[in-house]
């Protein structure tokens, strides 16, 4: 049900390649996550700054993923959906080695890319069949595979489980 | 010290005991102190509270400059935010933590006051709603801080009593530790001087090595020696010494034992068995006792037997068992001693001889004497008595008659002197070569003048023999002597002569009366007379003297007789000289 909007995101890469200006496509709906930094993909470019201000339908051009997982401040588990992270940052021929993430409350983490690649962290925008909302934790949520990695059961993992994110920068 | 071995294991045990429980000890507390480690769920309450905190401020903040037209402050986009981090206070773990520190009214409260905010936040005209808005956020800002001054302390609390186990733990682990650290010390206190005792006991072994061998060198070096002087011992004895072993293998033999017995030396190799050996023996011996076929060993492996060896005289064989229980066979030269003891056997016979003669010539005295002594005195009182009176040719008879009887005794003692003289072994023989022809013509030159009947036939002129001339002829007299006495006048006596391969004979043969044939054994003993010759004169010495110088020139006689017919006696003589015996005739 993905596969127009991946074709014609596919495309839209190829032609802005040869045109030397990567867009995206503008944003039709209210912009839901912003990513900034070194990234190939953008649709804003200004003069000092090229951005992908990415809206549900561009979104949803992702691969989406379910994961079941307890959190810190949840009781028992939860099933989320959405998509992974590294998707998103190939997706965008993301370039770099740390992202910093950004809450709506100016909650800054970083991130190293690592993280994403050795696990499957996700950017869920659900929890329990549910859009998660500004007012809970949304519009989207980092989670990682706590159940699934004993690693992960860390206070040093915890702080990167970033809620109400809406925007991210590639360092 | 050598501790028994209960108390030498005690000390090592006990470490290694103390050493599992403290580390097990240490191990627990450790586990327990991470496990503690991990439950710090509450050190994150304070963060979100002050985050409530904050979202709190910068709504009333927000509303502030939006009700001053500053479009860029987003009162909504802060409601949303406040209401998220209430929302997170109210969730499961949050929520719990605010209960036990009694807040929860608190925390309900900041939750009704957001409903109530929410329909002012929306209204078209917020500049009016603007004081409402603060009057609303005031309380819930002064809970919102009540709430985090008291989760302030309570997480300091908590970590004030962590940090108390904490530090209640890791004293215990350090005292475990120091448990462990001398447990471990003296586990290797233990160990070094297991190993010095080990060294000692090596160096002490070593040591008692050592010694063990020198003394085992010197035993040899002893054995060894006594080894050689025994050897010596029986290689230079006088006698022959074989010793086998347990399985009677011939393990020594001495030089002496080959000499003394004529087995060859390539025989007596290391290895021969003792019942092979005495085979052997027996068959180049002749054993004394000859009811033993074999030289048989008794039940307690013992031998003694003597032996003769051709040629090379006597031996005395002895076999014993040795105290190991293999086998010593002695052999000595007895061959002197043999010789000693055959002499004085012969003595001894020859003095029993002597002795039975002399009876034998008392009771012969007694009774031969007896008869030609009562003719002497018989005749003697006649011409005493009548002397006078008889005439020339009576007289004469008488005289005639004593005489003969004088004759009589005289030859009697004559033949008891040549008895006498072979009991005692006083006969000198003076063999030569000599004509038994001649030498019979000679003795029967005599008799023929009285007796022509005397007919000599020889198978040859000449008949050499190894003889005595003297003693021959002393044999042969007897001899005719017996046949003229034992036989009628007018029959006639027909001497043979004749040889064999090694032998001369001279055969006497009357027509006589004859012996009995229950005499003919006896014919030859001493004063035996014949039961049909008792009316003849004699004292039964003649044959008995004859065949003894027969014997002692290495002759013999035999004789063959019917009795009413006659008898044959023959005087064999060797041809040849032969060997006198050590012990012979002189």
């Amino acid at each position: 049900m993905h596969f127009l909007p991946c074709l014609s995101l596919s495309l839209l890469l190829v032609s802005s390649a040869a045109a030397q200006t990567d867009t995206l496509p503008q944003p039709v709906t209210p912009v839901i996550l912003t990513v900034g930094g070194h990234i190939a993909h953008f649709n804003t470019d200004t003069s000092d700054r090229r951005e992908a201000r990415l809206d549900q339908t561009l979104l949803d051009t992702l691969p989406r993923r379910t994961l079941i997982t307890s959190t810190v401040v949840t009781d028992g588990s939860r099933t989320f959906e959405g998509f992974l992270m590294r998707d998103l940052l190939n997706r965008l021929e993301a370039q770099g080695s740390t992202v910093a993430a950004t809450a709506l409350n100016d909650y800054v983490i970083r991130i190293p890319f690592d993280d994403f690649y050795r696990y499957d962290v996700l950017v869920a925008d659900t929890m329990d069949g549910r859009r998660l909302t500004p007012r809970d934790k949304g519009p989207l949520w980092i989670v990682y595979p706590r159940d699934t990695h004993d690693e992960l059961q860390d206070i040093r993992y915890d702080y990167r489980w970033v809620w109400q994110l809406h925007r991210l920068e590639i360092q | 010290m050598i501790r028994p071995p209960r108390t030498r294991y005690l000390l090592p045990t006990v470490a290694i005991v103390a050493l599992v429980v403290f580390l097990s000890g240490s191990l627990l507390q450790l586990l327990q102190l991470e496990k503690d480690m991990r439950l710090h769920v509450d050190e994150n309450m304070l963060w979100v509270v002050t985050q409530a905190q904050v979202a709190g401020h910068r709504l009333a903040d927000d509303v502030h400059r939006y009700s001053h037209g500053d479009t860029g402050a987003n009162p909504s986009l802060r409601f949303d935010i406040l209401a998220s981090r209430l929302a997170l206070m109210h969730d499961g773990p949050q929520r719990r933590y605010l209960e036990a520190l009694g807040h929860t009214n608190d925390l309900d409260h900041t939750l009704h006051t957001l409903e109530r905010l929410e329909p002012a936040l929306a209204a078209p005209d917020m500049h009016t709603n603007s004081a409402l808005i603060h009057t609303l956020l005031a309380p819930l800002l002064a809970r919102l801080n009540s709430i985090a001054n008291a989760v302030m302390v309570a997480e300091w609390e908590s970590a004030g009593t962590r940090i108390d186990t904490y530090r209640s733990n890791m004293l215990q682990v350090i005292g475990l530790i120091i448990g462990i650290l001398f447990s471990g010390l003296m586990l290797v206190v233990l160990l070094i001087r297991a190993l010095q005792q080990q060294g000692r006991a090596h160096h002490a072994l070593a040591c008692h090595r050592d010694e063990l061998e020198n003394e085992v060198q010197r035993r040899t070096r002893d054995l060894e020696a006594e080894r050689r002087r025994v050897v010596t011992a029986i290689e230079t004895a006088p006698d022959g010494f074989a010793a086998f072993d347990n399985e009677n293998r011939l393990t020594l033999v001495n030089p002496q034992f080959s000499n003394l017995l004529p087995v060859p030396p390539e025989v007596l190799e290391q290895g021969l068995h003792l019942h092979s050996l005495l085979t052997k023996i027996r068959g180049i011996a002749r054993i004394e006792k000859d009811d033993t076929e074999a030289l048989a060993l008794d039940v307690n492996g013992h031998l003694q037997c003597d032996l003769e060896l051709a040629n090379r005289g006597w031996r005395q064989l002895t076999v014993r068992k040795a105290r190991d229980g293999g086998q010593i066979i002695r052999v000595a030269d007895i061959t002197n001693y043999k010789a000693a003891a055959k002499g004085l056997e012969r003595s001894l016979q020859l003095e029993r001889g002597v002795s039975e003669f002399h009876r034998s010539f008392a009771g012969m005295v007694s009774h031969q004497f007896r008869t030609p002594m009562a003719v002497i005195d018989s005749g003697l009182q006649r011409l005493l008595r009548r002397g006078s009176t008889m005439n020339h040719d009576e007289r004469q008879q008488r005289l005639h008659s004593m005489r003969a009887s004088v004759a009589q005794m005289i030859r009697l003692i004559e033949s008891s002197l040549t008895a006498a003289r072979l009991d005692g072994g006083t006969v000198h023989l003076q063999s030569r070569q000599q004509d038994l022809v001649a030498l019979t013509r000679q003795c029967c030159r005599l008799p023929q003048t009285l007796h022509a009947r005397i007919q000599i036939n020889a198978s040859a002129p000449a008949l050499t023999t190894w003889c005595d001339p003297i003693l021959v002829e002393q044999i042969l007299n007897n001899l005719l002597t017996n046949a003229i006495k034992y036989s009628p006048a007018t029959t006639d006596i027909h001497i043979y002569l004749g040889d064999s391969s090694d032998q001369v004979f001279c055969a006497v043969e009357d027509k006589g009366i004859g012996i009995a044939p229950d005499d003919i054994p006896y014919i030859f003993d001493r004063f035996f007379r014949s039961s049909n010759a008792s009316g003849s004169p004699g004292v039964g010495l003649g044959l008995n003297i004859s065949l003894n110088l027969a014997q002692i020139q290495k002759g013999n006689i035999t004789v063959t007789s019917t009795e009413g017919e006659g008898t044959t006696f023959t005087l064999w003589l060797p041809k040849n000289q032969i060997q006198e015996e050590d012990f012979g005739y002189g």
